[in-house]
């Protein structure tokens, strides 16, 4: 009996730590709009009571994400960033969503997560990122000439022609549409024989190999 | 009712779960194989360089262009690599991506599963032979020569197909790697059972998945150096035969064909044989003795150097031993002080694990402190197993096995640090580094040091296999978050 439930907690063990993992995938589960230049351009600060606002058309449905680029930020304990999307006049709050960070380098981006915007393509938005907390927090600026890029302005002052460095990010509206983008954006640059359906082959049969093999061992 | 039954027999049968573990590492190496955009392993654009210079034809008819190889390079296009590479390489965004955790290739929504270059590179238009000299190449290796002959069958195909290929055959070689630790476990004395787990505990290491994906020649000593250790601790089970001599001897020439890291195991092995002839002949006769200890010299001062030698090497060359004894304690003090520090240590740690700089999070943060946590109460038990009084637990391994891998680990940490320091006289900087997987060719012996140790504390049999299991849960759910929350996402989201 006793061992019989040792193998039933590894297994529970193994299921949980599974879903932890498909969880935080279904998460990230959006594509960033790549057009949008990402690159450490020039430097600005972000201090408490400031703000940065950025208006973008989005380029298709289901936005749900903003992928931002920061600089190397003395942050000293941390502190809370802040996005809102608003409607086009910054008026009607739609989405908001917060960061909680100990730290800020420029060797990767910080995302925004906020509940899909199922109709999103062709709208513009407004966004606005507060940071609130020590010193400053520090974000790029970009030369953009996308049509989508249509406003910027960093602490009250207008910014014609640039971005913050940043990527809007969309998910489908379906886990079946999202899961053959993904599959076409790894396909991207591959052989034949890496795309497509021999990639969910794949897929299919490492998961299956590698998760009987665990359960065989814990059972066995 | 019956067939039910025989199919669950057939299921727990080991050699069924072996070829579950070794299907599954392979299809998870494929998998990270495709991941991982073109050329963005360790050095991987120069290592395809050096296969398809191997490649090349041997009459060389075309002109060359002199072109220095600068230290500082902005683009692939700056490196000396034959015109399909570098074009190639800027086509599928490689710049893009190379130095830029934030960054990914530009997408295409409109081409589906095509790149937006891809018909260009399927155009085969690009020369695929070296006419920059010199060319930048990373040797001629064993490696190198065995991948050149795929290279040479895929004439007619395109780069990605040549180049992707050449990946598939490392993930090979990693499987290889990855059947010969359950061969050591089996070997050593481990019950089938606990030699499945260890052995798939060694495959869910993420970082062996991720280098055996990448064209490099460590794919091909990483699985040499466990071949090596399988005739090794066959030899110490069974005493010298003409079958682990050979795999021995077959290991250290294949190895010293691919990398110098090989050298290690001429030195073990030499080790070995020294300890073979002592255990022969210490109840027998002193005489004998004093007659094995110049014998073993002339081997050491004559043969050795000759073999190597001939197999490239020039064993004094590579020594950091130059000048007098204070310029050497002084440059062996300055290295000391600059490698031995706790930030080189982390980043070993970080790299051997695999790719835990790509987020900032808890987990990336501090797996290695866990790791280090679970080792050093490993130490207490190895130091229970070599000095306490109790009896060793019948599932662990007898201490001659125990003792060999700590040799290999101690061999292969010397080795590579006296490299670290020769480059470092050399340069003046840590040039080479002791990055983590360096240290990945003793992974299934580092696996079974850690666990003989718990197993030594742990004390009871389903003890030890509960800390084995809780093991394999966590790296195979580690493996499993590395590639699907950080190396996915960091390419494609």
């Amino acid at each position: 009996m006793r061992k019989f439930s040792a193998k039933n907690i590894f297994l529970l063990a193994a299921a949980i730590l599974l879903l932890v993992i498909l969880w935080k995938l279904l998460g990230d589960w959006s594509f960033p709009d790549t057009h949008w230049p990402i690159e450490k351009g020039e430097k600005v600060k972000l201090k408490t009571e400031q703000m940065i606002v950025q208006k973008f058309v989005a380029s298709r449905d289901g936005l749900m994400r903003i992928k931002v680029l920061f600089g190397n930020s003395d942050i000293g304990k941390g502190g809370t960033l802040e996005m809102k999307i608003y409607d086009e006049t910054c008026s009607t709050l739609l989405r908001d969503s917060k960061l909680k960070v100990t730290g800020l380098d420029s060797g990767n981006t910080e995302d925004f997560k906020f509940a899909r915007i199922p109709d999103s393509k062709g709208k513009t938005f407004c966004m606005d990122l507060r940071y609130d907390g020590a010193k400053s927090a520090n974000l790029f600026l970009e030369n953009n000439s996308l049509p989508e890029n249509k406003f910027l302005s960093v602490n009250g002052q207008e910014l014609s022609g640039q971005s913050i460095a940043m990527r809007p990010a969309y998910q489908n509206a379906s886990r079946w549409q999202n899961i053959r983008e993904l599959d076409q954006r790894i396909s991207q640059y591959k052989p034949w024989f890496l795309k497509g359906p021999y990639l969910l082959a794949i897929v299919f049969f490492f998961l299956l190999f590698t998760i009987s093999a665990v359960i065989l061992l814990i059972i066995v | 009712m019956r067939n039910i039954q025989s199919a669950k027999d057939f299921c727990e049968k080991p050699g069924f779960i072996l070829a579950l573990i070794l299907a599954g590492f392979f299809f998870k190496g494929v998998f990270i194989t495709t991941l991982f955009p073109i050329f963005t392993g360790q050095d991987e654009a120069r290592h395809y360089n050096s296969v398809q210079f191997l490649a090349e034809p041997k009459e060389k008819n075309w002109p060359m262009t002199p072109r220095p190889i600068v230290p500082d390079k902005a683009t692939i296009a700056d490196y000396n690599f034959s015109e399909e590479i570098r074009e190639a390489g800027a086509a599928a965004d490689f710049d893009l991506f190379r130095h830029a955790l934030y960054d990914t290739s530009a997408f295409s929504d409109s081409t589906g599963y095509s790149g937006k270059n891809e018909t260009t590179i399927d155009s085969l238009s690009w020369k695929k032979y070296n006419e920059l000299s010199p060319p930048d190449t990373a040797g001629k290796s064993l490696y190198h020569q065995l991948a050149s002959l795929i290279e040479k069958s895929l004439d007619g195909s395109n780069i990605l197909v040549r180049f992707f290929s050449v990946r598939i055959f490392s993930v090979l070689l990693g499987t290889l790697a990855v059947l010969l630790a359950y061969l050591i476990m089996r070997t050593i004395g481990f019950l089938p059972r606990e030699s499945l787990i260890l052995t798939a505990i060694v495959a869910f290491q993420p970082k062996l998945s991720m280098y055996t994906t990448n064209i490099n020649y460590d794919a091909l000593l990483i699985p040499i150096f466990s071949l090596f250790t399988w005739g090794a601790v066959s030899s110490l089970k069974k005493g010298l035969d003409w079958k682990n001599v050979s795999l021995m001897i077959i290991s250290i020439t294949l190895g010293m064909l691919t990398k110098g890291t090989a050298i290690v195991l001429l030195a073990v092995f030499l080790g070995l044989v020294g300890f073979h002839l002592y255990q022969k002949i210490k109840h027998r006769n002193k005489f004998l003795l004093v007659l094995a200890l110049p014998l073993l010299l002339l081997v050491f001062g004559f043969l050795v150097p000759r073999v190597t030698a001939y197999l490239g090497y020039n064993l004094v060359a590579l020594l950091p031993f130059k000048g007098s004894l204070t310029d050497i304690f002084s440059s062996l003090q300055s290295y000391l002080g600059k490698s031995l520090t706790m930030g080189r240590f982390a980043l070993s740690s970080r790299t051997y694990w695999g790719s835990l700089g790509w987020e900032d999070n808890w987990l990336s943060q501090n797996f290695t402190d866990i790791i280090k946590l679970i080792e050093a109460f490993s130490l207490v038990g190895l130091g229970l197993y070599f000095f306490s009084k109790k009896q060793r637990p019948e599932y662990l391994p007898e201490k001659k096995y125990v003792l060999f891998l700590i040799a290999m680990i101690v061999a292969l940490q010397l080795g590579i640090r006296l490299y670290d320091w020769k480059i470092f006289i050399e340069t003046g900087s840590l040039a080479l580094g002791t990055p983590g997987r360096y240290f990945l060719p003793n992974l299934a012996g580092h696996i079974i040091l850690v666990f003989t140790g718990l197993g030594m504390l742990l004390r009871r049999e389903n003890y030890f296999r509960n800390s084995l299991l809780t093991g394999l849960i966590m790296m195979f759910s580690f493996s499993l978050y590395l590639i699907f929350n950080v190396v996915l996402p960091r390419y494609y989201f």
